[in-house]
């Protein structure tokens, strides 16, 4: 089964292509990384799947249905969604900021303080983080905040827009590693990257974009030992998987 | 049928109020305030109620009052109702030539109280005295006399310029500030200025009127403005008042009030008892306290405030995302806080009548723009990446605003609202021209009696009133709008 399908789709903002006649079928339970520079058109590809943005031609497929743009709300609640700086709400606490779409959804205090904790626990973050505001903690903390807000539905789909670019090395290390740890193998996980590095270490399926079209796909090894042009080739040197 | 049935109840409350008393209304000046106190203590001595609705703003305020039935009676005088009202050529008229038009209208005037407040020519009565002078004829024969006119004096056609022609002058005059002009003629600086004739001013620096002895000043006969239908009876009554009060005696009852403080009440009632009215009346309407003006004050701002929040909150909320409506919106709002006060209220008569309802309209009206401006800008510079995360992770639109938009617009909005509140306060204050009461009436009557204290007890307590809304809001802010959330310190 797939995860996501992507049919010819056409997408312009002021008479340039964004994306111009994509398709891909992304497989579930796994982790596929989008991979291109500025303007590529890798994050509107991300967006036309939980719907903020909707292509102008073509069709997207959610686990083989057709996204319902009606009931877009419900749709995205089975999508986490994390974005570059975490873009955690300034006047929610840490634990309101994680629990928010839990309360929302209804669910007993119980069971949202037993996931709350275990998230916290997984990912590292300290108990007393609870009542802050998302101002008082460092960037790799506000990350991972936004990585326990995005799960705590479990949704099966995550969409990661360059979740990790604005960190510091060591501290995007660490996340990976817990990253790693806590997705499990049912999650199909789509990751928006410019660093072949990430996603050498988190995907096991790549998606190479240029101005709007799919230039290459497949398993990323494969890609790395066959890429089909220099262009490809150049996104690998200094990359080491 | 709700609705009918409260419009019947509407229909009846309005009805039976205007058979029940006699509305009196007043312009926001000592003698006007006096002439209805006055008409007010007889039409009483002769059994009927009286509604006092004095301090009304001006001309256009009493005027679109007595038209709409909101009064029965004002007093106005002859020269401003044939310029300002009835625009017609003659500044002079016959009252039963103004009678004639006024009677399409519904309304009319009765005969004079006696008295001319035209324009006239002061000088100290020992002065005169020595020169051997009385009419303005004879001041060319005097060119050493130092005069100084107020400006509009100097500059209106009907003013100095004319008068010079007419009297055949060739002084040259200086300009003065007309309140400045009594000190100044009092302290020796200068010999002559322009004065209203009726002035109670005039008694207190013992200045003496030249007569106008070629008739050039337009006549401004005193006269009760009324609606024809007044009851015969109030009408005979008023009747009496007939030509009592010449010049001489307005001017006298007004330096009563101006000079030695006394109330308009007991001045009044002085009057009617020397006149052989001696059944006066034992209840002395005296002024609301400061505790009752201060509470109107604060109904009036705080129910305007609530219907500023209730349209612009909601209206801010609907049209912010879209650029184009949010700009119409505010331009509107805008558009609103540009009509002056006294304009504004006076349109609004005609709608509301006068008294709390349209001072409440107005301030209102007023409140909208800081609070429909406030929360269209604290929705619309919210973070972009903010607002697609609270979309993309599954809100509905209704859950965005509750959840994340409202309360990151929160502290502006409340700036918003405090702003709106602080305005109200001290615009309300005007309310006292369309005879809604508050810390405005202390301040109009004392403005027309050049009464400092009288003024005070208004200004002081608004003052105070809108020191404890700024401390009010801060207090709420604490209470509601995290620190961190009022420096702006978001994380980006």
């Amino acid at each position: 089964m797939s995860a996501i399908t992507f049919e010819n789709i056409f997408k312009s903002y002021r008479q340039t292509f964004v994306l111009n006649d994509v398709s891909l079928i992304l497989p579930a339970g796994q982790t596929t990384a989008i991979v291109g520079e500025s303007g590529s058109g890798k994050s509107t590809l991300l967006q036309l799947v939980n719907g903020l943005v909707r292509p102008d031609r073509g069709i997207i497929r959610i686990e083989e249905k057709e996204l319902n743009y009606q009931y877009i709300s419900s749709v995205r609640k089975k999508m986490g969604y994390v974005v570059q700086g975490a873009g955690l709400f300034p006047h929610l606490t840490i634990r309101e900021n994680i629990t928010l779409l839990a309360r929302l959804s209804g669910w007993h205090q119980h069971a949202i303080d037993e996931r709350y904790d275990g998230f916290l626990e997984a990912f590292g973050l300290n108990k007393d983080l609870s009542e802050r505001y998302p101002h008082s903690l460092s960037g790799g903390q506000q990350q991972r905040v936004g990585l326990c807000r995005a799960m705590i539905l479990d949704p099966k789909l995550l969409l990661l827009d360059e979740p990790f670019s604005a960190l510091d090395p060591i501290t995007r290390e660490a996340i990976y590693e817990k990253f790693l740890q806590v997705i499990n193998r049912e999650k199909s996980i789509l990751l928006v990257t410019h660093d072949m590095n990430e996603a050498l270490k988190l995907a096991s399926y790549l998606v190479i974009l240029r101005n709007g079209k799919v230039i290459q796909e497949g398993d990323p090894y494969n890609v790395a030992n066959h890429p089909v042009n220099q262009y490809v080739e150049r996104f690998f040197v200094g990359a080491h998987g | 049928m709700v609705k009918y049935i409260f419009l019947a109840f509407l229909c009846y409350l309005h009805v039976s109020s205007s058979l029940a008393a006699i509305t009196i209304g007043t312009k926001n000046f000592n003698e006007s305030y006096l002439l209805g106190e006055i008409m007010a203590q007889l039409l009483e001595v002769e059994g009927f109620e009286v509604e006092r609705r004095f301090g009304l703003g001006g001309t256009l305020v009493c005027y679109e009052a007595l038209l709409s039935g909101e009064i029965d009676i004002y007093v106005e005088y002859t020269g401003t109702l044939a310029q300002v009202i009835l625009k017609h050529g003659n500044s002079t008229p016959e009252i039963s030539d103004l009678n004639r038009i006024l009677a399409a209208k519904g309304l009319r005037v009765l005969e004079s109280f006696g008295f001319n407040n035209t324009y006239a020519i002061a000088i100290k009565e020992a002065l005169a005295t020595e020169l051997k002078i009385d009419r303005i004829a004879q001041l060319r024969s005097q060119p050493d006399l130092r005069m100084a006119f107020s400006l509009e004096f100097l500059n209106r056609e009907d003013g100095w310029p004319g008068l010079m022609r007419k009297y055949n002058l060739s002084a040259n005059p200086r300009g003065i500030e007309h309140g400045l002009a009594y000190q100044a003629i009092h302290e020796g600086k200068i010999d002559i200025t322009d004065a209203y004739s009726t002035d109670g001013d005039l008694e207190r620096y013992r200045l003496t009127v030249l007569s106008d002895d070629q008739g050039y000043f337009p006549q401004y006969l005193a006269v009760p403005f009324v609606r024809s239908g007044l009851p015969k009876l109030a009408l005979k009554a008023l009747s009496q008042l007939e030509g009592l009060i010449d010049d001489e005696r307005m001017r006298a009852l007004n330096g009563q009030t101006i000079i030695h403080g006394n109330t308009f009440s007991e001045v009044a009632r002085t009057f009617l008892i020397e006149q052989g009215f001696t059944q006066s009346p034992s209840s002395i309407n005296s002024m609301p306290s400061i505790l009752d003006n201060t509470i109107t004050h604060l109904k009036l701002t705080l129910i305007a405030l609530v219907l500023g929040v209730l349209l612009g909150l909601p209206l801010g909320i609907i049209v912010f995302r879209s650029n184009m409506a949010a700009r119409v919106m505010v331009y509107c709002a805008g558009l609103l806080q540009t009509i002056p006060s006294i304009a504004l209220l006076a349109l609004m008569i005609p709608l509301f009548g006068i008294g709390e309802v349209p001072a409440i309209i107005a301030l209102f009206l007023y409140s909208i723009l800081p609070i429909l401006r406030n929360t269209i800008t604290a929705l619309v510079t919210i973070d972009p990446l903010l607002k697609r995360v609270a979309e993309a992770i599954g809100l509905t639109s209704a859950q965005q605003l509750r959840y994340v938009l409202l309360p990151m617009a929160l502290p502006t909005i409340l700036a918003g609202i405090k702003t709106a509140a602080i305005i109200s306060i001290g615009t309300a204050t005007l309310a006292a021209f369309i005879g809604a009461g508050g810390l405005g009436e202390p301040i109009v009557t004392g403005l027309a009696l050049n009464d400092t204290d009288l003024i005070l007890q208004g200004a002081i307590p608004a003052a105070g009133l809108a020191i404890c809304v700024e401390l009010f809001f801060e207090l709420l802010e604490r209470l509601l709008v995290k620190p961190h959330m009022l420096q702006n310190e978001f994380p980006s």
